[in-house]
């Protein structure tokens, strides 16, 4: 086991999680999700159309150009990110997660080192994605292992903004994070298997629904 | 690039590593053809350059309109749509200060694929003051299509351009015989660059058929989504969509911005072209003075795909 990996990916991490839904505020909103069958439904859908499509890809891909030492192919990977992430709430909490994860990677002592010299050349507007896919290097993982971390924290993540929205028992939120695993497992040798240029998600109609929920009348969620 | 002087060949169309392999397995019947074009101000007006063109795609030269601002130059597709197997290879070039409308004659309709695939690889180069709205057409993918729509954008520093990209569910209105959502597999690569800067980045590939969760999901349940990028300034009180359709506005850091809608294939047309003939018309006529580009004219057949609805 890695244990560094388990640091990376611990839902408790203070890069600002917590206060992004990534759309499901909005679903919610128009009872497309209501009930943990529903948010479960919703959490699958997520990973399989939206988040593994473009950020998975990219976390497998800037994980194997970290351990290569390709600092242009993680610069690249990251302007695809900033390029496809279309709608401005969730391409703001993925820069800020990233950012807010290479800062604590610069006060820990087994990744310090490596994020300082990373940072040096481009400081900011590193997204979640590359950073993780870059940590995970540091951390010495190897990239199938760092890409299931990646989906799994971020199933957890919706999973918990939807156990509070929602709101579901946090009983319930563990059990549907349970049932997602076989969508994680079944993702991570698909997506690991992908061509970098193939990164991308288009899935129209979420990204309404992204757009909607930063019009709500009352929000919890800052995506 | 300059002129065209060789025939389009095979061997200069990409495949996407989605449809790796199945390059070599096209019908034989299957034609490779397109245009290459150059697009240059003369005056006050937008007049055809050097043209290439290969069948089964044919250029109409640019329509001028004595009260119309800016050319309309249609791809005419001769046979019945996209088969297994073709391809059209489409370059562009909008120099400065030109302003045009480029698009097809009607929604491209994608057949269904035994082995291969179809394909329309565009390559558009938008010089300063110009300004180019490229309106393909929607795309119509039948039962077990496959398609792979790429798409390359290089901008001058002042160069505006408008893409839209309309996808429809299929075959519908024929009750149960209707086909929606029924493709294989569409891939779609687009890209929109100024200098070394990345502007704009859509990469996707829909695995069909949709069941309805799947439908749900990225259409919202709609028959139609479309997809308009805009480099160039949007207003900030841009009118309203029909309540009928789910609209948004999506501004991206690089200076570009994306419009998507979801709903009924007539409403998501118009939305869509309404918005981009609108948007045109106000950078290269003012805002105060604006109405759309040809759709309000009078000069034009109200029966063009991209004709307002009643």
């Amino acid at each position: 086991m890695n244990i560094r990996l388990l640091q990376l990916a611990d839902s408790a991490l203070p890069i600002s999680g917590y206060t992004h839904s990534w759309g499901l505020e909005a679903a919610i909103a128009e009872t497309r999700v209501h009930d943990p069958p529903s948010l479960e439904e919703w959490t699958r859908q997520w990973l399989r159309y939206a988040l593994g499509p473009l950020e998975g890809v990219l976390v497998g891909a800037a994980c194997r150009a970290a351990q290569a030492g390709d600092r242009p192919q993680l610069a690249r990977l990251n302007q695809w990110a900033e390029a496809s992430l279309v709608a401005p709430s969730t391409r703001r909490a993925s820069r800020e997660m990233g950012d807010q994860l290479l800062s604590l990677g610069a006060t820990w002592a087994w990744s310090s080192q490596a994020t300082r010299e990373f940072e040096l050349e481009e400081p900011h507007g590193w997204h979640h994605a590359v950073a993780f896919g870059f940590l995970g290097a540091v951390a010495d993982a190897p990239p199938e292992d760092v890409l299931t971390a990646y989906l799994h924290q971020a199933a957890l993540g919706m999973i918990a903004a939807g156990v509070r929205a929602i709101p579901v028992g946090h009983t319930h939120g563990q059990q549907i994070l349970a049932y997602v695993h076989t969508e994680i497992d079944s993702l991570v040798p698909q997506l690991l298997d992908r061509e970098p240029e193939t990164a991308g998600a288009g899935c129209p109609f979420y990204e309404v629904l992204c757009d909607a929920q930063t019009q709500l009348y009352a929000r919890m969620f800052r995506s | 690039m300059g002129p065209r002087t060789v025939r389009i060949a095979r061997d200069e169309i990409l495949t996407p590593p989605e449809f790796a392999g199945r390059e070599g397995t096209n019908d034989p019947a299957s034609r490779i053809g397109g245009a290459a074009l150059e697009l240059y101000r003369d005056g006050t007006a937008t007049r055809l350059g050097y043209c290439y063109q290969q069948i089964p795609l044919s250029v109409m030269p640019p329509f001028q309109f004595d009260t119309e601002p800016a050319a309309l130059l249609y791809f005419i597709n001769l046979t019945a749509g996209l088969m297994d197997g073709d391809a059209h290879l489409i370059d562009v070039v909008a120099r400065a200060g030109t302003r045009a409308l480029v698009t097809g004659q009607s929604a491209t309709r994608v057949h269904p694929a035994s082995h291969g695939f179809a394909t329309q690889q565009w390559t558009v180069r938008v010089e300063d003051d110009a300004c180019l709205v490229v309106l393909p057409g929607p795309t119509i993918p039948f039962q077990g299509c496959r398609y792979f729509q790429r798409g390359r954008a290089e901008l001058a520093s002042t160069a505006r351009l408008l893409w839209g990209d309309i996808w429809l569910a299929g075959r519908y209105d024929r009750g149960a015989l209707s086909e929606r959502f029924a493709f294989d597999q569409i891939v779609q690569d687009f890209a929109v660059r100024r200098g070394e800067a990345l502007l704009y980045r859509e990469r996707f590939s829909w695995h069909g058929p949709w069941r309805p969760a799947e439908a749900q999901w990225y259409f919202g349940g709609h028959l139609a989504a479309g997809s308009l990028l805009v480099a160039g300034p949007v207003p900030p009180d841009l009118p309203a969509a029909r309540t009928t359709v789910r609209r948004a506005v999506l501004p991206l850091d690089t200076g570009v911005t994306c419009l998507r809608w979801c709903g009924h294939p007539t409403e998501v047309t118009s939305e869509l072209v309404s918005t981009a003939l609108s948007l045109a018309a106000s950078w290269t006529c003012g805002e105060a003075a604006a109405r759309p580009w040809f759709i309000a004219s009078g000069e034009l057949a109200p029966n063009h795909w991209f004709s307002p609805g009643d």
